[in-house]
């Protein structure tokens, strides 16, 4: 399963220091999330945008991902517009489409998106390991950070396991459908799966205790802050600042 | 079951990031390192088992499961479903980092909840009631997760209450499948291999009552903040015509909405549309009792009552919103001195009027972002709690 698929590159933002992605992409959610302007969510998106050119993303999978996302976003369109109070546009018959319910559902798609690209170009161009790494530095509690470690380290494991175990049921004619049958089966076969975790843990952790693990853990390799990563940060800090200085001139709707 | 970016107001991010770190901070406390490995490989079956998708019916749904983790996991299941739930925002790009707090706290809630209904039931040998009970809690924690995603959704804003109600009618089905799920699940593992749950049961439910504490206010508030929109109507009657105003709770005027007066009789004498400013009126036929009822469409629906009496002589009889009928008292002086009881009343009431409306307003106005703000201010509680015993915690270990 290739999960981390926009984690190999050459850009200038997959080799940025992950800590610098991290603060980042924060920083632009916290302020897409907040901005109330028209003017400020388009800015918001065509920054973005622009991060995720840089990122130098094929864009036929970008697209791709925010298909999913927009489908969740298209829901909205067909109820915010008739369910929010405000001035009418039009009438479908009984049903009243209000200006305001518009401009919700329009500004709910420039955030979405704006945020979710910031975050397809910022943090998806690193491996998970990376940012549970630079998480680490953030002094994130050691437990999590191990707990981020293991199940994404395990996860390909458990997936290809039940994989397997699907595949068997399958070269036995199991087909799925709407009976007990194919809920008992999956039952027993998400049951299989978590006892077979669970004794793969055990393993894990005995073969860890023979090398030495007393809870702790090191950091081999560090990141290292180079010049890039602060024109980087400065960059996209000093726009959000220039989102910031707009939303700010421009009255919230 | 994810709430994507963009839509939730701050206060709600603010309060679901200050509960989870709170669920967090416990969840960790209450792990044992020699059980991280563990945890991080149930919380990889999860995760994988979440992208399993059941057919319920004509269509299919995929697995939360959050019912059976509560289960085996307890606590930990707080930080089981942030990662799994980071690794979608991160690679899926579902969900959202904004909200991973709030989407984290509308999962692990209900699991740590019904983890600790069902656990009890099921370390008692009493096979027929540890099954109903885990019934109840694979059901319930998807019931009580819809629950929730639909108050987060609701909290931020009155226009979203729709979709709540939509995203609540929808986990019905998968509830149902879930509870199913969950004792074939559990039956499974108790045969195969018990002390997958009958061992891991430290005591971990006595913390429940803390935080209970401080997460179920907010619960409590995302439940009840969802009827606190509503739409009123003013109407009064000025001598001549039947005047009205409707507005949103919120302050926003009632425009375009359809107005339908009725008689005493319950007949419709009169259907018009406010205006820009939400404002409306019309002329009385006659003297009587007449029902306005304004609405504005989805659910919101506001009623006035006007007595017209003494249509010639133009008797004033104000009634404000959802108050009862009350008759204009007959002036005792008319005639005697200058200004007549009517007249002094009309004057006063055509002053009074608009004040009384703005006192109501600002009245709900002050309500309104009084109840944001508390629930805003319990998150930072939650917060500055989970910070203290983070804190707490690295000292210990030091």
């Amino acid at each position: 399963m290739t999960c981390e698929r926009f984690a190999s590159g050459k850009s200038i933002l997959h080799s940025a220091d992950p800590r610098v992605k991290i603060l980042l992409a924060g920083g632009y959610a916290v302020v897409t999330v907040g901005l109330g302007s028209l003017e400020g969510q388009v800015l918001a998106l065509s920054g973005s945008l622009l991060l995720v050119m840089a990122a130098r993303l094929s864009l036929k999978e970008v697209f791709h991902r925010l298909l999913v996302v927009n489908l969740f976003i298209l829901m909205l369109w067909f109820i915010l517009p008739w369910t929010t109070p405000g001035t009418g546009v039009t009438h479908f018959g009984p049903i009243m489409i209000t200006a305001e319910g518009l401009d919700l559902a329009l500004s709910i798609s420039l955030k979405c998106n704006a945020i979710i690209l910031a975050n397809l170009a910022l943090l998806s161009t690193s491996t998970i390991f990376s940012l549970a790494h630079a998480l680490a530095h953030f002094r994130v509690p050691t437990k999590m950070v191990q707990l981020i470690f293991f199940s994404w380290r395990y996860f390909h494991v458990i997936d290809s396991e039940f994989h397997r175990m699907k595949q068997a049921i399958k070269v036995r004619g199991f087909e799925p459908g709407s009976n007990l049958h194919t809920y008992r089966t999956y039952a027993y076969l998400i049951g299989t799966l978590f006892i077979k975790s669970l004794e793969r843990g055990e393993r894990v952790y005995k073969a860890m205790l023979c090398r030495g693990f007393d809870g702790t853990f090191w950091l081999l390799s560090h990141f290292r802050l180079h010049q890039r990563d602060i024109y980087l940060a400065g960059f996209t800090s000093a726009y959000l600042f220039l989102i910031i200085g707009v939303e700010w001139i421009n009255p919230c709707r | 079951m994810h709430i994507s970016e963009g839509v939730l107001s701050a206060p709600v991010l603010l309060a679901g990031g200050a509960g989870t770190i709170l669920g967090l901070a416990i969840g960790l406390r209450c792990m044992n390192v020699r059980e991280i490995p563990k945890v991080a490989l149930l919380t990889a079956a999860f995760f994988v088992a979440s992208l399993v998708h059941v057919p319920i019916g004509p269509s299919s749904a995929h697995l939360v499961l959050n019912g059976i983790l509560g289960i085996l996991l307890g606590w930990t299941a707080f930080p089981a479903i942030f990662i799994g739930l980071f690794f979608q925002a991160v690679l899926f790009q579902f969900g959202g980092l904004t909200t991973l707090g709030v989407n984290t706290l509308n999962m692990a809630v209900p699991a740590v909840i019904m983890g600790a209904l069902a656990r009890p039931a099921l370390r008692s040998n009493s096979g027929l009631f540890a099954m109903v009970m885990t019934a109840i809690a694979g059901a319930g924690a998807i019931i009580m997760s819809a629950v929730m995603v639909a108050g987060s959704l609701a909290l931020s804003g009155e226009s979203f209450v729709a979709v709540s109600k939509l995203i609540f009618v929808a986990h019905i089905p998968i509830a149902i499948a879930e509870g199913v799920l969950s004792v074939l699940i559990i039956s499974f593992l108790l045969k195969t291999k018990p002390e997958v749950i009958k061992g891991n049961m430290h005591s971990r439910a006595a913390k429940l009552g803390l935080v209970s504490i401080i997460i179920i206010p907010i619960l409590i508030g995302i439940c009840s903040q969802a009827h606190a929109h509503r739409v009123n109507l003013f109407a009064w009657y000025d001598g001549k015509m039947i005047l009205a105003e409707g507005y949103f709770s919120g302050g926003n005027k009632a425009m375009d909405s359809a107005i339908l007066v009725y008689d005493s009789g319950g007949k419709e004498v009169f259907h018009g549309m406010t205006d820009k400013k939400g404002e409306f009126s019309f002329k009385p036929p006659g003297n009587g009792e007449y029902r306005l009822v304004l609405e504005a469409g989805m659910g919101h629906r506001a009623e006035a009552l006007v007595s017209v009496q003494d249509l010639e002589s133009g008797t004033a009889a104000p009634e404000a919103g959802q108050a009862g009928p009350q008759t204009a008292e007959r002036p005792e002086l008319k005639g005697t001195v200058t200004l007549t009881g009517t007249e002094f009343e009309q004057i006063l009431d055509s002053k009074l009027n608009p004040i009384k409306e703005q006192l109501l307003r600002l009245a709900e106005q002050g309500d309104r972002v009084g109840f944001r703000d508390v629930v805003a201010g319990l998150g930072y509680i939650a917060g500055l709690m989970g910070l203290a015993m983070y804190l707490t915690q690295r000292k210990r270990k030091k």
